[in-house]
């Protein structure tokens, strides 16, 4: 991997390919991401452009002694190594901004991805649970 | 059933919100209210942030319960806002009143009301009561959680 940097609004053709998603509510997600204190949106970049994405979310919350915490998702890639880099990337950032735990969510069916972030020393700790409006 | 408010918290509640955080299984073990100091640090910074919600229930003068809300932009589900619930706690003297649904049921209505596509919330796996709680609320086991120690 070359570099991991801040997602531009220039990236967003990169980004529509990465989720298959349609371009312009994912522009106007960018937009909100890029003006939005505690998220970090970054893409991987390799010589063939734009390979991965990845938002890291800092939070602060009471519990845990007003631990500050990270979230780690939106991680997309257009392959294995890129998501390593993506996720080696998280790790050093959340411990940089002061996070005491890092999160990370996956689909329940994908039971290879637990073996593959336990290698970065996640360890499957909750349920995740979503209601749609 | 005593009548009750949901409203901002305020510097002053912090207090009592702690003792609802450490009055439970696993908050007993990481949270101490004997000194505010953090929790203070880390109340001044979700107050400043407009994303942010800590919110109280109040009955009269006494603190009945607590939930953090916090509105997260993504690029998944196109784009979706999303909102996130934490740290809900009710007081052990009004469990089982119906509050903990109520207080819920406003969280759902916040998100909702500033545009969220979902509501999401993740519960540590010992808690089974707890994602009963959630799923007769109309949450649904959607994805596994990892956490790695920093």
């Amino acid at each position: 991997m070359d570099v991991i940097r801040r997602a531009r609004a220039t990236d967003v053709e990169a980004l529509v390919r990465l989720f298959g998603a349609p371009g312009e509510p994912l522009a106007a997600a960018l937009r909100e991401l890029m003006n939005t204190p505690h998220v970090t949106l970054v893409v991987a970049e390799d010589d063939n452009g734009v390979a991965g994405t990845a938002q890291l979310t800092v939070l602060r919350g009471l519990g845990w002694e007003g631990a500050t915490r990270g979230l780690l998702e939106g991680i997309r890639a257009v392959r294995r190594g890129v998501t390593s880099a993506l996720l080696t990337w998280g790790i050093d950032e959340a411990r940089r901004r002061g996070c005491t735990r890092l999160h990370l969510d996956s689909g329940l069916a994908r039971a290879d991805l637990g073996e593959f972030y336990a290698r970065f020393g996640f360890a499957h700790s909750y349920q995740g649970f979503t209601r749609a409006l | 059933m005593t009548d009750y408010t949901i409203r901002r918290a305020r510097r002053d509640d912090i207090g009592a919100i702690v003792r609802m955080l450490a009055d439970d299984q696993l908050g007993a073990t990481r949270d101490d209210p004997e000194d505010l100091g953090p929790y203070l640090r880390a109340f001044e910074e979700i107050e400043a942030d407009p994303n942010q919600l800590l919110v109280v229930v109040a009955a009269g003068e006494q603190l009945v319960g607590t939930l953090q809300l916090t509105i997260i932009p993504g690029l998944a589900r196109r784009g979706a806002l999303r909102g996130q619930v934490e740290a809900v706690r009710i007081h052990a003297e009004h469990r089982g009143s119906g509050l903990g649904a109520d207080l819920m049921r406003w969280a759902i209505d916040e998100s909702r009301r500033r545009g969220c596509a979902l509501v999401q919330l993740t519960s540590d796996t010992s808690r089974t009561a707890a994602h009963r709680f959630y799923e007769r609320l109309g949450f649904e086991p959607s994805h596994t959680g990892f956490k790695l120690k920093l």
